[in-house]
């Protein structure tokens, strides 16, 4: 085996990943998870500390 | 239990992104390391003299290589302003390598001997005395710094340890070969022999 | 208190005020220099004071110092807000944030002494890369850590990029700076000439790749939907195009040494690979440009988000720019030139910093317990500021490289070369001084930043923030916050 089979193998393994990756991220199966991760960062955060009001500043 | 598999997806991820970046550094890097084309050097090229090392070492130490390349390309535009274009056997003893990435000044692969080591010296110290138009920094400090013989023995040591061909009578004379000279003298001499020693030149 | 209950937010502030802080001074040497490129008396003949010893100190501060402390700060923050724990181990993350600002003390000392490698944006010595190493163990300890402990089954998409670029950031740190001590201030490389070339690009490249891309996409997909208040627009094209992109960009490297004496094998890999790049880095920024639609109408009175919106235009501008200087016959016009110059600024400011921007704006009210940042108006003129200067900056250099580009070139009827090197030199001048001049607006903007981060954290005590419980995620929060 010279390094063109080399070549030519590791060309069809990383088409067949990139396949892969479509196939696994859109499979129906994902779907719910990745919304459930989508809506991560809208969490909004609760402070622990006395909230004191401070109305934003307008200058 | 769920746990166990939340563990096993955050490795898997981990060893799969290891490989996703760890193909395309082997692939290009492996094989050049292995060539002869890039690791052995052309007829009359040699290991730095003691004094040219101590300059070389200036040349990185003040930055040069921040505006001026030393990498002529192989276009005809580049080969009648600078000289023949840059082979990698003429770069094997470089460490680091100096190509540049920006030219505020002009390419320096073939600069010696284009000038006399006056003119270099006083460039060095006040370019603008000699180029008005230019904007480069003055570097007058190199005058008055001295070489240290000692640093240059210890750098010669280095280098024999990283497989650069130094014999033990180089190491022996390399003091006596910078005693007293200023690194003005060391770097001035680095450039003064800068692509100057293929064999066919033009 | 109990502390696992709340969220350590301590070292986020920490280094998002030195955000602040190491971009007025790394984006002040930035105008220092770009003066003495002008005005060369400048350097006063002070070996400390030099152009040639200042502009790795200035590529330095803004990556690793700006830019690095933006990363800390911002994948701190995310990574337990989208894992429902406290980081782990307070004590080595008070190790990270110390030991990253002892790194840029030493580099902004040793740089000006001439204490360097020479390999660009590697310069430190072999003792500072040490340190580095340990410090960067410490973070991916950290940042590993918190989400093996994590209370969520999925990792959510920001913290791939976070990951990926702390584990190849490691990897291209390590390989890249192996060498031989001399001294404790001179070492030399194990590699030379060429391979010692194709290894500093690999790293050069990728820490464009992974520490300016990866892990400001990171900050990107999780910022950009929490300022929009609405979810990311394709959580399945950013799985893809992350793979795609980590896996492409390691590629890429050799485009930075075309025509040198590299292989030609070498040199065409990279040039392929860096034009197959385009598609993942726009994966990303459609991405982005697509969870703000909808939105739109919040640009108006949300500065924030245009500091975002336009981040993600000059990501894709720069990511489109960057695969078209790579094919070699535009390489041949625009290497060496200040085409390259404006080319890493579109990415460096209008990219990088305009997204750490942003994200700051919208991460230091909610580490304060304010509702927003002391003045919005202020943001808004940051906001141009920062435009109008990138702008000038990279247009100015665009035509100051394609001249001298085309300066070096040109060749009379007779064979012989036109123009002198000096010429070149005189004819870019004009377009120095435009440059000079949108550095200097641009670092305005941060003066003005400072201003306002400054009203904001001094009116304010901290306020520790609950972790959240699991049984309190919201999972029908799909639609988002879209008033």
């Amino acid at each position: 085996m010279d390094i063109n089979d080399v070549r030519g193998i590791l060309t069809a393994v990383i088409f067949f990943a990139f396949i892969g990756i479509w196939v696994w991220a859109w499979s129906s199966r994902r779907k719910k998870d990745f919304e459930a991760s989508a809506a991560l960062p809208l969490e909004e955060d609760t402070y622990i500390t006395t909230i004191t009001t401070n109305k934003r500043e307008n200058i | 239990m769920r746990h166990d598999t939340i563990e096993k997806s955050l490795n898997l991820m981990v060893v799969l992104i290891v490989l996703a970046i760890s193909i395309g550094g082997l692939i290009e890097i492996v094989p050049l390391m292995m060539s002869s084309d890039v690791t052995e050097p052309d007829e009359g090229i040699s290991i730095y003299s003691p004094l040219r090392l101590a300059g070389r070492d200036v040349y990185v130490r003040e930055g040069c290589y921040n505006c001026h390349s030393q990498m002529i390309r192989p276009f005809r535009s580049e080969t009648e302003r600078y000289g023949p274009f840059t082979t990698a056997g003429e770069t094997v003893y470089d460490r680091p390598f100096q190509f540049g990435s920006k030219r505020t000044g002009p390419d320096l692969a073939r600069v010696g001997g284009r000038y006399s080591d006056d003119w270099q010296r006083l460039h060095l110290m006040d370019p603008r005395a000699l180029v008005p138009e230019s904007n480069m920094p003055g570097y007058p400090w190199l005058a008055d710094n001295a070489v240290d013989p000692e640093l240059v023995t210890a750098k010669l040591r280095a280098l024999r340890l990283l497989g650069d061909p130094y014999t033990d009578e180089q190491i022996a004379g390399a003091a006596a070969a910078v005693e007293g000279r200023s690194e003005l003298d060391a770097l001035v001499a680095y450039l003064q022999e800068l692509g100057t020693n293929r064999k066919n030149r033009r | 208190m109990d502390t696992a209950a709340s969220y350590n937010d301590k070292v986020v502030r920490q280094f998002s005020i030195m955000v602040v802080i190491w971009g007025i001074v790394g984006m002040l040497v930035g105008v220092l220099i770009a003066a003495q490129l002008i005005w060369p008396q400048l350097n006063f003949d002070l070996p400390f004071l030099t152009y040639s010893r200042l502009r790795p100190l200035h590529t330095n501060a803004v990556i690793f110092a700006f830019g690095g402390s933006a990363l800390f700060a911002t994948s701190y923050y995310v990574v337990q807000r989208t894992c429902h724990v406290r980081l782990a181990f307070d004590k080595l993350a008070a190790f990270t944030f110390w030991g990253w600002q002892l790194i840029i003390v030493l580099a902004a000392v040793t740089l000006p002494l001439g204490i360097t490698q020479s390999k660009e944006y590697a310069e430190l010595e072999w003792p500072i890369d040490l340190l580095i190493t340990v410090v960067w163990v410490a973070y991916a300890i950290v940042f590993f850590a918190t989400i093996a402990k994590r209370r969520i089954k999925h990792i959510y998409v920001a913290n791939w990029f976070y990951g990926a670029f702390i584990i190849t950031v490691a990897v291209l740190h390590i390989f890249n700076n192996l060498a031989i001590p001399v001294t404790l201030t001179k070492s030399y490389s194990i590699y030379t000439g060429v391979v010692d070339a194709m290894m500093q690009w690999w790293y050069g490249h990728n820490a464009v790749g992974f520490f300016l891309t990866a892990g400001f996409l990171g900050m990107m997909y999780y910022f950009v939907p929490k300022q929009a208040g609405r979810p990311v627009y394709s959580y399945r094209l950013s799985v893809v195009h992350f793979w795609s992109l980590i896996a492409v960009y390691m590629w890429a490297g050799p485009h930075h040494l075309h025509y040198t004496s590299l292989p030609d094998w070498a040199q065409t890999l990279g040039m392929v690979f860096s034009i197959i790049l385009l598609a993942p880095s726009w994966g990303g920024m459609i991405n982005g440009m697509m969870t703000l639609s909808g939105a739109w109408h919040k640009l108006r009175s949300d500065p924030i988000l245009k500091f975002m919106i336009v981040a993600l235009s000059f990501y894709g501008m720069s990511t489109f720019e960057g695969p078209m200087m790579s094919i070699k016959t535009v390489n041949a016009l625009s290497h060496y030139t200040n085409w390259t110059i404006g080319h890493v600024h579109s990415g460096a400011l209008g990219w990088v910093a305009m997204m750490t921007i942003g994200s700051i704006y919208s991460l230091l009210p909610r580490l304060y317990n304010r509702e927003g940042m002391y003045s919005t108006k202020l943001i808004d003129v940051h906001f141009w500021t920062s435009t109008i200067g990138v702008v000038l900056y990279a247009v100015s250099m665009w035509i100051a490289g394609v001249t001298e580009g085309l300066m070096w070139r040109a060749v009379n009827s007779d064979g012989t070369l036109t123009y002198s090197f000096v010429e070149s030199l005189k004819a870019v001048e004009p377009y120095h001084y435009l440059r000079l001049l949108g550095g200097l607006i641009f670092f305005s903007g941060m003066i003005i930043m400072a201003y306002n981060v400054w009203k904001t954290v001094i009116a304010q005590k901290p306020a520790d923030v609950a972790v959240m419980n699991p049984d309190d995620m919201s999972t029908d929060s799909k639609d988002g916050g879209d008033d």
